[in-house]
């Protein structure tokens, strides 16, 4: 707490703080609901893009199957509200623990795998999940989708105006870049760097590397889980290419790499970054150019990869802007090799 | 407080260890000494648990770690270093002797000034915001025991932590290690220099082609006609030539 | 099943195979030499198929003497490619090599979309449109089996290119040059090898190889921008199963998956054949994810130390 509260009195805290107040307060005073829809999308993929980040960033374990857990949310609450009338309030822990639970059968399937081999896993499961989507017609319409009805009521977690759905959003948004505060700065958070860095050293050091990275697979799918929920609440349509094709997971990945892998706020500025690109690419190219807004994407996440590898927050980080450390009193210059050694 | 009792070890049909034995005591410096490929980092790669073997046992302050893992052998009290350092490369020297710290300490603000602690005692307090990857070899080597120590090992494994120092560095080093000895630490030391472990070590146990050939005080070695022949058959000419 | 169907379905199931065989060599070579996985390597595959259709589109020209002009192309394209994005990521994370080479598949995909239309394309050769009849053999009980001859000849290419290569990776001596990088980079280097030409050969070569395919396959499938996406699936499948870095892997991997294929959308339904090797490949990377003719304990990052 007290390292909270360090934290929140060095400035660029104050900045952070202003930032937040403008995305909390403006929207109340958008009429226009094509913007009110650009801080949803930014809300809802900046949120997911966190989430992917606790697994991939922290764990450096690189996930292609987010979608099948985004998939898992949206399907699940929006099965049990079409069938058994489950509140999705409800429903979207239902769906964030079978995430979570799929998501731990796999973390414990896959347990021997490493790096290239995990992202392949990764990858035939997320194809495997937008299969059965596709083919469990009997469960999920296939390619036809499943529609919500619109029925506004809190409830149904349905609602007339854009704006409860702005603060559900901003909500989500804020919690995911909480928890990423919280497994930064707790033992997980160390345990996730050590494993991403080098596992055998981690493991020397008695890091239970195993159960670490269960936990951030557990934390990770769950929280997408619930993010497709509200996908699923706000565009009262899911099928299995919105929800839970392969290009999702490639999309969350580029804001999190793009924004900072790794950090609290990378992935948010991520979605912060691109989602306006985007609505004003296609806004403008509509469909004449199509594919283009991909073109700028792939460029941009190459681009980032191999000359500023830290992403936009991990650089400006670097860079000492730092917002969730406590300013450091400044070193005194290195002194050379030599005399530290004969300092002893 | 450390019992290795008839280990061997086999990669596909090759034996690299072949029915080795010993045991350590409290307080003792033991050297590990024997040519390139003899199989002492295989060796400490089975005491720390990262390699499992068929035969034989490793007991650690009487307990049966031969089917433990590296992370639970570590937490009993028993830590290795890497003879290539592993250093968690991309966040700050403080930070990789954190994660060494939590092992022991309940919360981060304890690991911190535990972290802090070790760091003045390997002497690498002014480069703790260092990123990993940035440090010199003599450096990475202090990182590596740095980590090590602040998991509070009751026996630590050093693997070749001189290899490649300056003379400077080397004297640094191994004052270093008197001070890990004075701080109570059996150790158990790999090391090519033989100058380095005759002085440092109470007793020397040498392997040749995953043998124990010879085990005794350093005297005793530096004339036992098997390690003369060992080392002088190939090592002694690569050292002195 | 009777005997006649099952020997139909197992000859389209290695006929398939063969290419796959062919496209996933130069995915395997890659991983083996480099220790990358190229996830773009399926948009190669598909530019080769664009450049097989326009060739015979504008020119009429014919898709196997095109493999001619696709061979040095992307041979060409192969080292650009190295030399502009894959040359930084050696040694890089697993992460920025994964996601540049994503990076580069998006771009390709889209600036081919972009250009030449999501439309569907294909080239069909009048010369090879009636199937070929074996059969029926009385004796043997089994009634006519019918194949079709752009399969039977981009089977019979692919295989007898693949043998070529590897004879070429086993004798040559820029083949051994490659064998030993792929065996230990450290070793090779020490041999005053210049790793970075190999790096660069190598990935040229495996692009090749793809492009290869690529013509091969386009008298048989359709082309558009997306292609390239569903054949670099399975040819994961093929080269995990065959174990990353095995040539020899790779060609029977890629003929099991072909016979798999086959025989799962006959049995099961074409949807679901894509669940079928998807499951195949789970269950490779879980039992053994060195695959059948991989180094065991190459799935698990960097081997604690060698032996001393």
């Amino acid at each position: 707490m007290k390292q909270l509260i360090d934290t929140l009195q060095s400035k660029q805290a104050i900045v952070l703080l202003i930032v937040f107040l403008t995305l909390a307060i403006a929207p109340l005073f958008i009429k226009n609901d094509f913007y009110l829809d650009g801080f949803i999308l930014i809300f809802l993929w900046g949120a997911f893009a966190s989430a992917w980040n606790i697994l991939s960033g922290y764990a450096g374990m690189v996930s292609l199957c987010h979608n099948a857990f985004f998939g898992i949310g949206a399907y699940t609450s929006t099965l049990l509200f079409l069938h058994y009338g489950l509140t999705p309030w409800l429903g979207m822990f239902v769906g964030g623990l079978l995430a979570a639970c799929v998501g731990l059968a796999l973390g414990v399937v896959c347990f021997r795998l490493r790096s290239h081999y995990f992202a392949l896993a990764t990858l035939a499961f997320g194809e495997v999940s937008h299969i059965v989507a596709m083919t469990w017609r009997s469960l999920t319409e296939g390619a036809e989708g499943l529609a919500l009805p619109i029925q506004p009521s809190l409830y149904n977690v349905s609602f007339s105006g854009k704006l409860p759905y702005v603060y559900m959003g901003l909500f989500l948004f804020l919690a995911l870049i909480a928890v990423s505060y919280a497994i930064e700065h707790s033992r997980l958070g160390y345990y996730l760097t050590a494993f991403r860095e080098n596992e055998d050293a981690a493991r020397a050091l008695g890091v239970k590397t195993g159960r670490v990275r269960l936990l951030a697979m557990a934390i990770s799918s769950f929280a997408s889980a619930i993010i497709g929920t509200f996908y699923a609440q706000y565009f009262v349509y899911i099928d299995p290419s919105s929800v839970i094709r392969i290009q999702i997971s490639i999309q969350v990945a580029l804001f999190a790499i793009v924004g900072g892998l790794g950090t609290v706020l990378g992935p948010a500025i991520g979605a912060i970054i691109f989602i306006p690109i985007t609505i004003l690419l296609r806004a403008k190219l509509g469909t004449t150019l199509p594919g283009l807004h991909m073109v700028i994407y792939g460029a941009i996440l190459i681009l980032v990869l191999l000359y500023m590898p830290k992403g936009i927050y991990g650089t400006l980080k670097q860079r000492g802007f730092k917002i969730f450390e406590k300013p450091r009193k400044n070193l005194a210059p290195l002194r050379s090799e030599i005399e530290v050694s004969s300092r002893q | 407080m450390l019992e290795v009792n008839d280990v061997s070890k086999w990669f596909g049909g090759n034996a690299v260890l072949r029915n080795i034995g010993f045991t350590i005591d409290k307080g003792e410096v033991v050297g590990l000494i024997g040519p390139n490929g003899a199989g002492k980092t295989t060796l400490f790669n089975v005491i720390a648990g990262f390699y499992r073997t068929k035969t034989g046992f490793v007991k650690f302050n009487n307990k049966d770690t031969t089917r433990l893992n590296p992370e639970t052998i570590c937490a009993l009290g028993l830590c290795r270093t890497f003879q290539i350092a592993k250093p968690f490369g991309n966040i700050p020297v403080k930070k990789n002797v954190v994660i060494g710290a939590l092992s022991r300490e309940k919360s981060l603000r304890k690991a911190e000034n535990k972290a802090e602690e070790v760091l003045d005692f390997v002497g690498l307090r002014e480069k703790e915001d260092l990123l990993g990857k940035n440090l010199t070899t003599a450096d990475r080597k202090k990182l590596e025991i740095a980590r090590g120590l602040a998991t509070s090992p009751k026996l630590f494994l050093l693997d070749e932590v001189m290899a490649g120092l300056n003379p400077n560095e080397l004297q640094a080093m191994m004052q270093l290690i008197r001070n890990m000895v004075d701080s109570g630490i059996t150790l158990f030391v790999i090391e090519h220099i033989m100058a380095v472990i005759m002085k440092l070590s109470h007793r020397v146990i040498v392997l040749n082609y995953g043998e124990m050939i010879a085990e005794g005080e350093p005297a005793e070695i530096s004339r036992d006609p098997n390690c003369i022949k060992a080392y002088l058959g190939e090592e002694y000419l690569v050292a002195h030539g | 099943m009777d005997l006649s169907l099952f020997i139909q379905l197992l000859i389209s199931g290695i006929l398939i195979g063969g290419i796959y065989a062919l496209a996933s060599i130069g995915l395997t070579l890659i991983f083996g030499v480099m220790k990358i996985v190229n996830f773009a390597h399926g948009e190669f595959l598909m530019v080769a198929m664009y450049v097989t259709f326009w060739l015979f589109h504008y020119f009429g020209l014919d898709p196997y003497l095109s493999i001619l002009v696709v061979m040095p192309l992307l041979f060409i394209i192969g080292i650009v490619t190295y030399q502009v994005f894959i040359r930084k990521t050696i040694g890089a994370s697993v992460l920025t090599q994964i996601f540049v080479t994503l990076g580069l598949s998006m771009v390709i995909q889209n600036l081919v979309l972009l250009f030449w239309s999501a439309d569907f394309r294909t080239v069909s050769l009048s010369y090879a449109s009636t199937p070929i009849v074996f059969g029926p053999y009385a004796s043997l009980n089994i009634e006519e089996i019918l194949v079709n001859p752009p399969r039977l000849i981009a089977f019979v290419l692919a295989i007898s290119l693949s043998l070529v290569f590897y004879l070429f990776l086993k004798y040559s001596y820029t083949g051994k040059v490659i064998r030993a990088t792929s065996q230990d980079r450290s070793a090779a280097l020490l041999m005053g090898i210049n790793i970075e030409k190999f790096y660069r050969l190598t990935f040229a070569i495996g692009i090749l190889l793809v492009g290869i395919a690529g013509a091969l396959m386009m008298p048989i499938y359709t082309v558009h921008p997306f292609v390239g996406f569903d054949f670099v699936l399975v040819l994961f499948v093929v080269v995990v199963l065959g174990g990353m870095g095995s040539i020899v892997g790779a060609m029977i991997g890629g003929i099991f998956i072909g016979i798999v294929e086959i025989f799962s959308s006959f049995l099961i339904g074409p949807d679901s054949k894509q669940a079928i090797y998807f499951l195949v490949f789970i269950a490779v990377l879980v039992i053994r994810p060195s695959g059948l003719f991989g180094l065991k304990g190459e799935e698990e990052l960097e081997h604690i130390e060698t032996i001393d």
